[in-house]
């Protein structure tokens, strides 16, 4: 919300420091996603049939 | 299995894989690259979009490090979500125009479909107006502006929606109706048990229980 606010002024988007915001957004849930991986495989799935 | 086939079948695997990743990894690919291309590169109309050609630069790191208040507000978004998340499930039923049309108070079907439509009108276009209806209610400039205007703060006040208006199974203030049973604290596994209501024959069957089973579990 900060960085949308603060980084879009009227109709200039400051594109580098968004981007950098969302790179930097971004790392925690890859990292996350990394280390969940399986559950996330596994739950996709589970419901599966043959 | 020879060998030979082994290696051609994962080697097709991973090649079918390819457009995949390249779809997924994509934006991180672009949001990686805009953030490193200095100002001048960035706002060149006949520069390359997909490449670095005049020399990648921190400068868009720092600034956003050390001249906004990026680390505070990324501080301050657990706790954010975690409030917005714990009214979400509260009302997630009947806040999509779908299941509004499933509600049964009078005129219910008109209410539905003018906020179907509304979902087709640019954001930009619904805030002028709604920015004056705040001005109008002087409510601007207070908590209370935020009520009105960001759908998750209110959502958990349909907590003390009666029952009979929302709908059989959806959700209720007092608790859901799950079959014969009766919720005293629905979480959010019996609002998914809702969300996926099982269709008939036995494989409906079969989720209905696992659903009651799992919500039933929660309590």
């Amino acid at each position: 919300m900060g960085v949308t606010s603060e980084l879009i002024r009227g109709d200039i988007y400051f594109w580098g420091q968004l981007m950098a915001g969302a790179v930097l957004g971004s790392v925690p849930i890859v990292i996350l996603y990394v280390f969940f991986l399986d559950y996330y495989v596994s739950g996709l799935t589970a419901g599966a049939v043959k | 299995m020879g060998r030979r086939k082994l290696r051609k079948r994962i080697l097709i695997a991973h090649v079918l894989l390819v457009p995949f990743l390249v779809f997924a990894l994509f934006p991180f690919y672009h949001m990686t690259l805009t953030s490193l291309k200095q100002d001048r590169e960035l706002y060149d109309r006949h520069a390359v979009p997909l490449l670095i050609k005049q020399g990648p630069t921190l400068e868009h790191y720092t600034k956003l490090l050390w001249d906004t208040e990026f680390l505070t507000w990324t501080q301050e978004q657990p706790a954010r979500d975690r409030a917005l998340d714990d009214g979400r499930p509260s009302s997630s039923a009947p806040s999509r125009p779908t299941r509004l049309a499933r509600l049964k108070f009078f005129g219910v079907g008109a209410f539905g479909t003018g906020i179907f439509v509304t979902y087709l009108v640019p954001t930009s276009l619904l805030f002028l107006p709604l920015a004056q209806v705040i001005n109008w209610l002087g409510l601007a400039d207070s908590k209370w502006a935020l009520v009105l205007t960001v759908p998750d703060v209110p959502r958990p006040l349909l907590y003390l929606a009666p029952d009979g208006l929302l709908p059989h199974g959806a959700q209720g203030g007092r608790g859901v109706r799950d079959g014969r049973r009766r919720h005293p604290h629905p979480g959010p596994v019996a609002y998914r048990a809702a969300d996926h209501r099982p269709g008939p024959g036995v494989r409906g069957a079969l989720r209905l229980s696992r659903c009651r089973g799992t919500s039933s579990s929660t309590r």
